[in-house]
């Protein structure tokens, strides 16, 4: 309006200058009067007034620019409010006429409606009948318009209701607002400002006329707002009847619809069958003509009950497309006015209980799903049929002509006419499933639509209701309220009806249903067979030669057999009462049965493995008193858990019952939901049988006692305490997750249990066939080595050397010992555990998880992100935190077991050396690592794009500062590839020699002699030379070099060193000792005795024991060991010259004084 | 028919082996091993010992077997080593129980005697082994 008022002054100033300086000067001489005359309520005429003056202001010379744009502002600015006043008014009088007139039309409204109702009462309005097809269609379309246009005004009402219960709940805020803005606008009417400058003349007015428009206005907003407060409600209740005359006039013309598309249908079908008829008629005389004329014939019949069914198909698709879509329509209102209530105003009980009723109400998703398929299936299969029709179509085109050329004169006509009906019935054909196909396309459309809202609003739903209360808070007046409820509810209760409906309800079993009771019961006659065979299979356990995996198998597969039979039974009455109960007692009455049955299967399962000598004590090997308490805890948790869950399931399966027993349901919850607190209290509890017996089996689960012992206690305490909170639906919910948690894991543990019993009895296996051979294998070298020093007569005393010396069984890597198979599939079990306890978690716990999003509205911190170079705040929420404690636990998990897993499962079959299959596992680890790791930091904020730049930068650091490091690390990996060393190996680098006892990334852990762990980097082995005791063979040679004095023995000499050798133990046999007599010394003949050692480590020892052997064997021998000596020869020749001298006299030097 | 053989794996009971299965074979029995073990000790010195009855029984056409029991390390040890083998002896449906009688082994008189009176089917205590070889021949 402001906008349409500036305009026109546009153009009014746009006729001149002249006429603007009249227009100013009549408005600014003329104020004050009209002010008075015009009064308040010409606030149209005031705005105008003030934009003229304001745009008058700005085209006076005499003013400075200062003073031109405040007075202008000021100006513009009352121009402004009047308009809003203006407005305002304008509204408030919109609602005021509304209220005025909204009372008759909500009572008209709901008068029509009752009529309508009326009518619907009545009996059905009868549907002229047609005739011909055409005005059955034309009449069937107009029903379909009035059918959408009455459920468009259905929806527009609801809308309307919703947008006006939302705008009632901010309405309250604005009014205090508004109020407070007009106490404002008061307060400066009174107290006029003061900073009046020297053009008070002007602006002085115009102050006064800007504080009267803002007064004007802040009034009248108030007004409007006080209007529209009364408005509202009318408005809603107004909707209310609407919506209800539209839904009357929709239901009246679906009934219409109905008529009318069974009309036209009707009608198609006798087209069709005329048509039908007319095609069969010539069959007769087509069988005269040649081919393909008869064929066709044949053919136009086909054609012809297809194109009849082509029209029943469509009626049905169209009907289907529009329930899916008034449906899915529905729905997304249903959710558009749940948001609504949600946003206006916090989750009340009320809403809590609405929920909840559309909860239930709600489709199941699995059957939508099937549905959606199956149409999916119809329309590739129509299509197809289109596509062949078509081809036959051009087919004709073409062979027609040909084919009646090919007709004698005399049949012409006739081939003529079969031709020109299979051609037309070819094309009503075609034209028929071409429609069918368009309705098929629109009903998957509206079917995915549909299926698509169930979902949203089915989240939608599950996450208001899981955390919002549907009871009050737990009062102590609750107890006596429950009594007085179930009183009411037995004395509502006609026993009679219910006897009646129950003996009906069985009567009218379903046959799949009286199977299963029927297998019930067989299991139940044989039992006792069952259980005398079950003793059977326990008997060969734990024998060393009859035991096999097969007993556990069919042990448990007995015991399983037995838990079920009562279950079964009960499964089935409860089955038979949920299929054939009318009664909603016997309904609630069915699912509790079946729930039952389903909570009693895995409770009998555990307490018949329990039992005394079962499954768990024999094949399991669980100890004996874990068992027995678990088996005592049983026996009293069954009763009461049975009992229980009957209670909250029947409460739960009854929804509209006279009386509300939930509050019943509650305090049942809660006192089996704390009794099963202390029963796990007390069974887990760390002096517990059953704790000791975790913890004595080591690994993680004894280890993290206080922490699953606490999660375990706390649950059922936290389900407890939800449901005296008012949070019964979400006890509930957690409630059945939580035992679904319990049975998974109840499931795994006798999965684990049976592994670990398959693996323990293999390794058994493997092991004593192991001892066998070897047992064999030394009786043989026995009895050779006995035989073999029979025939050589040793001498007396000469010890037999010990046959396992002579031949070691070698002990390759490639060699899988039972312990390796053990240890290694041990963990793979584990390993499958894990991942199957995770995937089970997801599965069970993944309903809840949408309802999780709450988390995500809990905003730790927010920084800047640049995506695509615009900047958004990114917020860090719980949720995300969460997320990332989980990415590191799973990437903990994951680098743990992973590599184990794959390098068995896959790596293995590869026959690659298992060097390389480290290397692969090893870098596996670091990839998942390094995965993980930026994944979890992704969801904290530090995703890669931020990560990156440093990054870049550290690697340009990195390459200078750590190139040592990172040398070792390639090394590292160079020698899990190439394998210059192994773990195990003896080798020599950087002068020390010692054993590889670790072999990591960076650098190699190598024991020596000393014992002394020397961590050598790995660039070491890499860059320089390397000595390898032990590569390709361990075998090395040993030299010891004796010289004796000459004159000895030297063949004895050597046989005795020859000897010595061949009777050490450490000597390897092959290659054999070598004694040989290598030179004639200066002081020795010197001879060598070289043998072989495996063990390179034992070369000190082993040369010591030579030494030993052969210092004796020398000695006995009388064989000395030459020393060296220095022979000193004299001149002979010659005669000795001797002088002698007196000794007073000094001598020359140089001389030697002789005696 | 089983005989029932309890043992501690001690080396004399291995020794009894061959005289056992001549035993078995006269009866045209097959052996049940037992091994009594404590739980600490490894699985490998029930398998040697049943290993041992094997090799004892190969070419003898006498079916062995074997089973192990866990004894705890009690005050009253000997009492439940006793009720431990009566008790196998029954699961086994044995006729017979066959044990040693060395002062040194784990299952000595101090056992047998408890197991004769704890059992119900006979019970033959074997003496210890420079004895009865004259004996088990005449046997």
């Amino acid at each position: 309006m402001r906008f349409v008022l500036r305009l026109w002054f546009c153009d009014v100033n746009g006729m001149g200058r002249r006429v603007g300086l009249a227009v100013l000067l009549l408005f600014v001489g003329a104020w004050p009067v009209a002010a008075a005359v015009q009064g308040e309520a010409d606030w149209v005429a005031r705005a105008a007034a003030a934009t003229a003056q304001a745009q008058a202001i700005e085209e006076r010379d005499a003013l400075t620019a200062v003073e031109r744009e405040a007075a202008a502002g000021m100006a513009r600015a009352a121009a402004d409010a009047w308009t809003a006043a203006a407005q305002a008014e304008e509204d408030a009088q919109g609602q005021a006429d509304f209220i005025a007139t909204a009372a008759p039309r909500i009572a008209a409204a709901r008068e029509e409606a009752e009529l309508l109702a009326k009518q619907e009462g009545q009996a059905t309005p009868a549907v002229s009948a047609f005739e011909d097809i055409v005005d059955a269609a034309t009449a069937l379309r107009e029903a379909e318009a009035i059918l959408s246009r009455a459920r468009a005004a259905s929806g527009e009402a609801t809308a309307d209701q919703a947008a006006a219960t939302s705008r009632l709940a901010t309405l309250k805020e604005e009014l205090v607002a508004a109020r407070s803005i007009e106490r404002a606008a008061l307060d400066d009417v009174d107290q006029p400002s003061l900073d009046e400058n020297q053009n008070s003349a002007l602006l002085g007015p115009l102050r006064l006329d800007l504080m009267e428009a803002q007064r004007s206005a802040a009034r009248q907003q108030v007004l409007q707002l006080e209007q529209l407060e009364l408005a509202l409600p009318m408005r809603s209740d107004l909707a209310i009847a609407r919506r209800r005359v539209a839904d009357q006039r929709a239901k009246l013309a679906k009934v219409k619809v109905v008529q009318l598309r069974s009309q036209v249908e009707a009608l198609r079908q006798a087209e069709a069958h005329a048509a039908e008829n007319a095609a069969e008629a010539n069959v007769q005389a087509a069988a005269k003509l040649p081919e393909p004329f008869p064929a066709w014939a044949l053919r136009s019949v086909v054609l012809a009950r297809l194109t009849g069914d082509a029209a029943a198909q469509q009626v049905e698709l169209r009907e289907a497309m529009s329930e899916s879509s008034l449906a899915a329509e529905e729905l997304t209102q249903s959710l558009a006015l749940g948001e609504d209530r949600v946003e206006a105003a916090a989750m009340t009980q009320a809403t809590s209980a609405m929920f909840l009723a559309e909860r239930r109400e709600l489709p199941l998703i699995a059957p939508l799903q099937a549905e959606l398929e199956s149409r999916q299936k119809q329309l590739i299969e129509l299509s197809t049929r289109l596509l062949d029709m078509k081809d036959e179509r051009r087919r004709l085109t073409r062979e027609g002509p040909l084919a009646l050329d090919g007709v004698p004169e005399a049949q012409a006509q006739m081939a003529g006419k079969i031709l020109s009906q299979f051609t037309e019935g070819l094309d009503d054909a075609l034209a028929a499933t071409s429609v069918v196909l368009d309705a098929a396309t629109s009903d998957l459309d509206a079917a995915d639509r549909h299926l698509a809202v169930v979902r949203q609003y089915g989240d939608f739903l599950d996450g208001r209701l899981l955390w919002t209360p549907d009871l009050k808070a737990l009062r102590p007046s609750d107890g006596p309220l429950a009594v007085r409820d179930v009183t009411r509810w037995l004395t509502h209760l006609n026993m009679g009806q219910v006897v009646a409906e129950l003996t009906g309800a069985l009567k009218r079993t379903p046959v799949l249903v009286m199977l299963l009771g029927m297998v019930g019961a067989v299991l139940l006659g044989l039992r006792r067979r069952l259980e005398r065979a079950v003793r059977n299979w326990h008997e060969p356990v734990g024998r060393l030669a009859a035991d096999r995996f097969g007993y556990t198998a069919k042990a448990f597969a007995g015991d399983v057999l037995i838990s079920c039979t009562f279950p079964i039974l009960l499964l089935a009455v409860g089955l038979s009462f949920r299929s054939a109960g009318e009664f909603a007692l016997i309904r609630a009455a069915g699912s509790a049965l079946t729930a039952l049955a389903v909570v009693l299967v895995p409770l009998f399962l555990m307490r018949r493995l329990a039992r005394k000598g079962g499954l768990a004590v024999k094949h399991f090997e669980w100890p004996e008193a874990a068992c027995l308490a678990l088996r005592r805890a049983l026996s009293w948790l069954i009763p009461l858990l049975a009992g229980t869950s009957l209670v909250v399931a029947f409460i739960g399966a009854q929804p509209s019952a006279e009386v509300d027993l939930r509050s019943v349901g509650r305090l049942v919850l809660m006192g089996t939901m704390l009794t099963l607190a202390v029963f796990l209290g007390r069974l887990l509890r760390r002096d517990g049988a059953l704790a000791a017996a975790m913890m004595r089996s080591g690994g993680p689960i004894g280890r993290t006692h206080w922490l699953w012992y606490v999660l375990v206690v706390a649950s059922p305490v936290a389900v407890a305490a939800l449901a005296g909170w008012g949070y019964y639906y979400t006890a509930l919910r957690l409630e059945s997750r939580l035992l679904a948690t319990v049975l998974l894991g109840t499931g795994l543990l006798i999965a684990y249990a049976m592994a670990l019993r398959w693996l323990r009895l293999t390794h058994r296996r493997l092991s004593y066939a192991e001892l066998l051979r070897k047992r064999e294998a030394a009786r043989v070298l026995r009895e050779e080595a006995a035989a073999k020093a029979l025939a050589e007569a040793q001498a007396d005393g000469e010890e037999l050397v010990e046959p396992e010396a002579m031949v070691p069984i070698p002990d390759t890597e490639e060699h899988i010992t039972p312990f390796a198979l053990n240890e290694q599939t041990g963990k793979l079990i584990g390993s499958a555990a894990v991942a199957a306890m995770a995937v089970g978690l997801w599965a069970v716990w993944k309903d809840v998880l949408p309802a999780l999003g709450i988390l995500n509205d809990v905003t730790l911190w927010s920084q800047m992100r640049r995506i695509d170079g615009v900047d958004t705040v990114e917020s860090i929420t719980l949720g995300a935190i969460l997320l990332g404690v989980i990415a590191v636990s799973l990437t903990w998990t994951a680098a743990r077991h992973l590599p184990g897993l794959v390098d068995l499962v896959v790596l293995g079959r590869f026959g690659l050396q298992s060097g390389t299959r480290h290397a692969i596992t090893l870098l596996m680890q670091y990839v998942i690592v390094g995965i993980g790791l930026s994944l979890a930091l992704s969801e904290i904020g530090f995703g890669w794009s931020r990560l990156q730049w440093l990054i870049a930068a550290l690697s340009v650091g990195l390459g200078f500062g750590l190139q040592e490091i990172f040398a070792n690390f390639v090394s590292g990996l160079i020698i899990l590839f190439e394998r210059p060393i192994r773990l195990g190996d003896t080798v020599t680098v950087a002068d020390r020699t010692g054993v590889v006892t670790k072999i990591r990334i960076r650098a190699t852990t190598i024991t020596d002699l000393n014992q002394c762990e020397l961590i050598v980097p790995n660039k070491e082995f890499v860059t320089n030379s390397l000595v390898n005791w032990s590569l390709s063979s361990p075998v090395t040679r040993l030299i010891v070099p004796v010289g004796i004095a000459y004159g000895a023995d030297t063949r004895l000499a050597q046989k005795l060193l020859q000897d010595i050798a061949i009777k050490n133990k450490s000597v390897l046999k092959d290659p054999p000792p070598v004694a040989l007599f290598l030179e004639f010394g200066d002081n020795s003949l010197n001879f060598e005795l070289r043998v072989f050692v495996t063990d390179v480590l034992r070369r000190f020892p082993i040369k010591s024991e030579l030494h030993l052997a052969i210092d004796d064997a020398f000695r006995d021998a009388n064989i000395s060991i030459a020393f060296p000596q220095r022979d000193v020869h004299l001149d002979q020749i010659g005669p000795l010259e001797i002088k002698l001298t007196d000794p007073s006299v000094p001598l020359p030097r140089g001389a030697v004084q002789s005696s | 028919m089983h005989i029932l053989i309890p043992t501690a794996g001690t080396e004399p009971a291995q020794e009894n082996a061959a005289y056992v299965v001549s035993i078995a074979k006269s009866l045209g029995a097959a052996l049940l091993v037992l091994h009594v073990r404590q739980e600490a000790d490894p699985e490998t010195d029930w398998m040697a010992t049943a290993a041992a009855f094997e090799e004892a029984a190969s070419g003898s056409e006498v079916e062995v077997d074997s089973m192990q029991r866990v004894a705890e390390a009690r005050d009253d040890r000997a009492e439940e080593i006793a009720r431990a083998i009566a008790e196998a002896a029954e699961e086994g449906h044995c006729a017979l129980i066959v044990m040693g009688a060395s002062p040194q082994a784990k299952l000595s008189d101090w056992v047998s005697s408890r197991v004769a009176r704890e059992s119900k089917v006979p019970v033959v205590v074997v003496p210890r082994l420079e004895e009865k070889t004259p004996r088990g021949e005449t046997a």
